[in-house]
C-alpha cells in the first residue's frame, strides 16, 4: 500500500522528470518520439482530470441538496445547466451551425447565454476599477504618489483623446510626442522590471522542479512520510 | 527511496550524457555517406560549376536535415543565383528543388550555431535542408523511407542567361544524441541545480536569515479575526494549474495556513479552478490538519472544484463571498482579470485580504483593494517564511544565488558590449556572449 | 460644504457605476469621432510581418479567448484574419480555450466569406484539444498526431491547404491572440522561441505590461486590446468595431482620471474646510 501510494509515484516522478529534462538536450528521433508520446499521455490524463472535477462538483452540490442550506436552489440550477448543456451538445454534435447553415441548439446557447453571461462578468471590471480608483487609490506614501503619477500619465496617454489634447497644447514644441514617451516607459523600464520578474520565476521553476524530481519536495503527495 | 539516493542517480544520469553526446556530435561527417568532392563541370558558359561541393549530415538534429556546402565562388553576386537540388532516388535524379538564393548569401557564418559547435566562416556557402519539406513528405510511410535513404545533391549556378550545374554528391541524414549548441544551457542548469541542492543541505545545518514580510505576519491576525467572528476563511490558489510555479508556491502556503486554521478550528474554504490542483491541495490540507493534531477537523469539502472557466469561477466565488461574508480572504498565485473582481467583492464584504502574486500586471489591483500584498517572488518565499522548513529556506537561498549570478552576467555583458563598441572588438564580444545565448 | 464633501467621499458606488454606464453607452450610441489615434510600433510589428509575406505563405492563428474578452480580442482577431486573407495567405486556425471555439470559427468564416476564400483550400480550423502544453508541443512536432481531424471532422492531412505541411515549424508566421492562460507565454516558451518561429501577439489591455518583456525579441509585435485593434483596423484600411469603440475608451479612461482626482482631492479639501 505504502509502495503504491508513496514509492511508486516517486519513482515515476523521478524517471519521467529526468527523462524529460534530458530530452531537451537530445535531438535524436527517439527522443522526439518520446516527447510526442508523452504529449498524448498528458492529453489523456488531462481528460480524466475533467472527471475528477465533475465528481467534486457533484459531491459538493448533492451534499447541498441533501442538507438544504440557504441558497441550495442554486445547486438545482447547476444540475439543470449541466444536463441541458450536455444534451444540447450531443444533439448538435458540438456544432454551432448545422450542415444546412441553421443555428443549432448548442449554437443558440453559446451565442445567447454563454456570450452575454461571460461578457457581463468581464465588463464588471470597468465598474470596479472606477469604484476602486475613487475610494482606494489615495496617496499615503511616496511610493503611492509615484504609482499615482504613472497611472495618471498612462491613463491620459494611452487613449486617442489624451494624445490629441497633448498635441493641441504642446504641438510639436517638445522633442517627443506623448505616445512615444509612454511607449518608451513600457519598452524600457517597465519591460526591464518584467524581465527581472520572469528570470526570478524561471529560476524558481527550475529549483522547484529539481526538488520534486529528486523527491525532496513531496508535499504534493500529502507530506514527507 | 531516499532523497539523497535519488539525487545521486539524477546527477549520475545527467553527468553521463555529455561525453556520449560530444562523441556523437564530433563525428557527423563520419556518419555521412562518403562525399565526393565536386569537380567543375566543363565550362558551357561564363559561369563555372561550384567547387568543393560536399553533402553531410546536418549535426545536432533528429536526422531530418542534410547540410550542403561549397566554396564561395569569384562570381558570387546578387544577380547570380544558386539552386540546390536534392534526390532520394539516384545520382541522376529525379530532382526536387531544395533552395534558391542569391549567390552572395548563406555562408557557414550565417548558420546560427555557437562557436563551440560550429566553425563560422565566410569562405564556404552552407545551407541546411529539411528533407521532408524538400520532398513534400507528410505521411509516416514517406518519412520512414526518407530516413534510410542516401540523399543526392547538386548545385546549379545561374545568372538568368546561363547556368552551370555541379556533379552530384551524397549524404545520409542521421539522428544525433546530444545537441552540442545547448551545452551552455546544460552546464548552467546543472550548476544551478547543484547550488540549490547544496543550499538545501546547508540549510539543515544552520539557520538562514529571512527578512520580515508584513503580509505574512498578518496571517495570524486574519485567522484570529475569522475565529472571533465565526466566519469562514477563503483561500484561492490562482488561475493556473498545478504545473505552474505560482500555484505550487500557493499550495505550499495553503499547507502552512491550514495548519494554523486547524488549530483555531476555523472554517476553511478552498474553491478550485483546476481539478488537478484540487487533488494536490486535498492531500496538502489533509496533511496539514494531521500535523496540527486535528485530523478529526478535516473535511473532504474544504477543497472543491468549481469550473475551469475564468469568469464562471469568478462569479461563483463572488456569489459565495456575498452570501457567506468571509472574515479573511487569501489570494495566492497567478491571477488575470479576475483579480479585481474578486478583491473588490472581498473588500465590500469587509474581509481582511492578503494577496500574493507574481503576475506583475495584476499587482496594482491587489495594492488598492487588499490589506497586504506579497510582491512577485515574496510569493515563493512565503511558504519558507511561514514554515521555516530548511528545504524551502535553502531553495530560496539557492534561487537568490542564481539571481545574483544572472545579475552579474547582465552587468558584465553590458560592460563588455559597451567596451566592444567603444574599442572596436565587437566581434569578439559577440562571440563571447554566445555563451549566454539560447540555441 | 464639509458635509457635502464627506457625502462625496462616501458616495454610493452604484452612482459611480451609473456614471460608467453613461460614459460608455452614450459614445457607442452616438459616436463623437474623437481624433488622435496613433499607430504604435508594437502593432505595426505584427502588421509588417504579415504584409511582407508572399502569397500562399502559411500563417497560423491561435484564438485563445472566450466570449468574456470578446470586446477586446474579437476585433483584432477579425482584423488580423482579414489581413491574412487579403494577402492571399493560407490560414490555419486553432484555439486552446474550449469556450472560444465558436468565436474562432465565426471569425474565420466571416473573414473568409468577405475575401471569397474556400474552407480546406485556403484555410482550415483545427478546433480545440485538451492539455494546452501538450497541444503546443505536438503542433510543433507533428500536427496530425494532435489534430488528425479538423473541427468539422475532416481528415486534416487530406485537406489541400495542409498539403506538404507537417508542423508549425514550417510556418511563415504565427499569431497568438490570447486573453490569459493558456496564452502568449506558453506559445513563446514551448513553441515559437524553442523552434525559432516568428510570432506576433494580441492580448487584453490588462495583460499588456506582462507580455511586453517578450517584445520585440520573442514576438515581433503586440496588439494590445481594443485600441491596438483599432490601430490594426486603420492599418488595413478597414475601420470596424474597435475603431467605433475608441470614443467610449477615451471617455471611460477620463472618468477614471476624474475618480482618481476626486479620491485624492476630497480629503485635502475636507481638511481645508475644517
Amino acid at each position: 500500500m505504502v509502495f503504491a501510494k508513496k514509492t511508486l509515484p516517486l519513482i515515476v516522478c523521478f524517471v519521467m522528470g529526468t527523462l524529460v529534462a534530458i530530452q531537451y538536450y537530445v535531438p535524436h528521433r527517439l527522443s522526439q518520439s518520446f516527447i510526442e508520446e508523452l504529449s498524448h499521455w498528458e492529453i489523456i490524463i488531462a481528460a480524466f482530470a475533467f472527471f475528477l472535477g465533475l465528481v467534486s462538483v457533484m459531491q459538493v452540490h448533492i451534499g447541498k441538496l441533501r442538507r438544504r442550506p440557504p441558497g441550495w436552489g442554486f445547486s438545482l440550477f447547476l444540475f439543470a445547466g449541466i444536463i441541458i448543456g450536455v444534451a444540447t451538445g450531443f444533439i448538435s454534435r458540438g456544432k454551432q451551425i448545422s450542415e444546412t447553415g441553421a443555428m443549432t441548439p448548442f449554437g443558440w446557447m453559446y451565442n445567447n447565454m454563454l456570450n452575454p453571461l461571460q461578457g457581463t462578468m468581464f465588463c464588471l471590471l470597468g465598474f470596479y476599477i472606477v469604484s476602486a480608483a475613487y475610494r482606494a487609490f489615495k496617496v499615503r506614501s511616496k511610493e503611492a504618489a509615484v504609482l499615482l503619477m504613472v497611472a495618471v500619465l498612462f491613463i491620459f496617454a494611452r487613449v486617442p483623446l489624451g494624445q490629441y489634447l497633448w498635441e493641441s497644447v504642446w504641438g510639436s514644441t517638445l522633442p517627443w510626442q506623448l505616445h512615444q514617451i509612454v511607449e518608451w516607459i513600457m519598452n524600457t523600464p517597465a519591460k526591464a522590471a518584467g524581465r527581472g520578474i520572469l528570470i526570478g520565476v524561471s529560476l524558481g521553476a527550475v529549483a522547484t522542479s529539481v526538488k520534486i524530481i529528486a523527491g525532496i519536495e513531496r508535499q504534493y503527495m500529502g507530506g514527507k512520510d | 527511496m531516499k532523497a539523497s539516493t535519488l539525487f545521486s542517480i539524477t546527477m549520475a544520469a545527467l553527468l553521463l550524457a555529455p561525453p556520449a553526446a560530444r562523441a556523437a556530435a564530433a563525428k557527423p561527417a563520419g556518419k555521412a555517406a562518403p562525399t565526393a568532392a565536386a569537380k567543375p563541370a566543363p565550362a558551357a558558359s561564363a559561369l563555372s560549376a561550384v567547387q568543393g561541393l560536399a553533402a553531410d549530415d546536418m549535426p545536432y538534429d533528429a536526422g531530418s536535415e542534410v547540410l550542403i556546402s561549397w566554396k564561395a565562388m569569384p562570381y558570387d553576386a546578387p544577380a547570380v543565383k544558386y539552386t540546390v537540388h536534392l534526390s532520394s532516388i539516384s545520382r541522376d535524379g529525379p530532382w526536387a528543388q531544395g533552395a534558391v538564393f542569391p549567390s552572395d548569401t548563406k555562408y557557414r557564418a550565417d548558420i546560427d550555431l555557437p562557436f563551440w559547435a560550429w566553425k563560422k566562416t565566410k569562405d564556404r556557402h552552407a545551407v541546411a535542408l529539411n528533407l521532408e519539406t524538400a520532398f513534400g513528405v507528410d505521411d509516416e510511410v514517406g518519412k520512414k523511407r526518407l530516413r534510410g535513404s542516401v540523399i543526392y545533391a547538386k548545385v546549379v549556378a545561374s545568372d538568368g542567361t546561363s547556368e552551370a550545374a555541379s556533379p552530384a554528391v551524397s549524404a545520409l541524414a542521421t539522428s544525433d544524441w546530444f545537441s552540442l549548441p545547448k551545452l551552455n544551457n546544460f552546464v548552467f542548469t546543472l550548476l544551478f541545480c547543484c547550488i540549490v541542492l547544496w543550499f538545501i543541505s546547508n540549510a539543515r545545518k544552520k539557520d538562514l536569515f529571512m527578512r520580515r514580510i508584513p503580509g505574512l505576519d498578518a496571517v495570524e491576525d486574519a485567522i484570529g479575526r475569522a475565529t472571533e467572528m465565526g466566519r469562514p476563511i477563503y483561500f484561492l490558489t490562482g488561475r493556473l494549474d498545478i504545473d505552474s510555479i505560482s500555484t505550487i508556491a500557493s499550495s505550499l502556503i495553503l499547507g502552512e495556513i491550514a495548519k494554523r486554521i486547524a488549530q483555531y478550528d476555523t472554517q476553511l474554504k478552498v474553491p478550485h479552478t483546476y481539478a488537478m490542483t484540487m487533488a494536490v491541495c486535498q492531500e496538502i490540507t489533509k496533511q496539514a490538519y494531521s500535523e496540527a493534531g486535528r485530523p478529526d477537523a478535516y473535511r473532504e469539502d474544504i477543497n472543491f472544484f468549481i469550473t475551469e472557466d475564468q469568469f464562471a469561477y469568478t462569479a461563483a466565488v463572488n456569489g459565495m463571498m456575498v452570501r457567506e461574508k468571509p472574515a479573511a480572504c487569501f489570494y495566492m498565485g497567478y491571477y488575470y482579470a479576475e483579480s479585481l473582481l474578486l478583491t473588490e467583492v472581498g473588500a465590500s464584504v469587509g474581509a481582511i485580504q492578503i494577496a500574493g502574486s507574481d503576475a506583475e500586471h495584476q499587482l496594482p489591483f491587489f495594492f488598492i483593494t487588499c490589506d497586504y500584498t506579497l510582491i512577485g517572488e515574496e510569493l515563493y518565499a512565503a511558504g519558507a517564511y511561514l514554515s521555516r522548513d530548511p528545504v524551502l529556506v535553502g531553495t530560496l537561498r539557492g534561487q537568490d544565488t542564481g539571481k545574483a549570478f544572472v545579475m552579474l552576467a547582465i552587468f558584465a555583458g553590458v560592460i563588455l558590449a559597451t567596451c566592444g563598441v567603444l574599442f572596436g572588438f565587437e566581434h569578439g564580444v559577440q562571440t563571447f556572449l554566445e555563451v549566454f545565448k539560447s540555441y | 460644504m464639509k458635509r457635502f464633501l464627506e457625502g462625496l467621499a462616501n458616495v454610493d458606488r452604484r452612482i459611480l457605476f451609473l456614471l460608467v454606464v453613461v460614459v460608455i453607452l452614450v459614445p457607442i450610441m452616438h459616436p463623437l469621432a474623437l481624433p488622435g489615434l496613433k499607430v504604435t510600433d508594437s502593432v505595426r510589428g505584427v502588421y509588417d510581418q504579415i504584409e511582407k509575406l508572399p502569397p500562399r505563405s502559411t500563417i497560423a492563428i491561435s484564438f485563445d479567448f472566450d466570449p468574456a474578452s470578446k470586446p477586446e480580442l474579437y476585433p483584432m482577431a477579425l482584423a488580423v484574419t482579414r489581413h491574412a486573407f487579403k494577402k492571399d495567405l493560407k490560414v490555419i486556425g486553432m484555439n486552446l480555450w474550449i469556450t472560444g471555439t465558436g468565436l474562432a470559427d465565426e471569425i474565420l468564416t466571416a473573414a473568409a466569406a468577405e475575401h471569397g476564400k474556400r474552407y480546406g483550400e485556403d484555410y482550415v480550423f483545427l478546433g480545440w484539444q485538451p492539455s494546452p502544453i501538450a497541444v503546443i508541443t505536438g503542433v510543433f512536432t507533428d500536427i496530425y498526431k494532435i489534430f488528425s481531424k479538423d473541427q468539422k471532422g475532416n481528415d486534416t492531412r487530406a485537406l489541400p491547404v495542409m498539403k506538404g505541411f507537417r508542423s508549425f515549424q514550417q510556418l511563415d508566421y504565427f499569431v497568438e491572440l490570447g486573453a490569459g492562460s493558456p496564452g502568449l507565454p506558453h506559445w513563446v516558451q514551448y513553441g515559437a522561441d524553442k523552434f525559432k518561429i516568428k510570432m506576433g501577439g494580441g492580448c487584453t489591455a490588462v495583460s499588456e505590461p506582462g507580455y511586453r518583456p517578450y517584445y520585440p525579441v520573442q514576438i515581433t509585435g503586440l496588439i494590445p486590446a481594443m485600441k491596438g485593434a483599432a490601430e490594426y483596423e486603420s492599418l488595413i484600411g478597414k475601420p470596424d468595431k474597435a475603431y467605433a469603440g475608441l470614443d467610449a475608451i477615451s471617455l471611460g479612461h477620463f472618468l477614471i482620471l476624474l475618480a482618481l482626482a476626486m479620491c485624492n482631492l476630497i480629503p485635502v479639501l475636507t481638511r481645508f474646510t475644517k
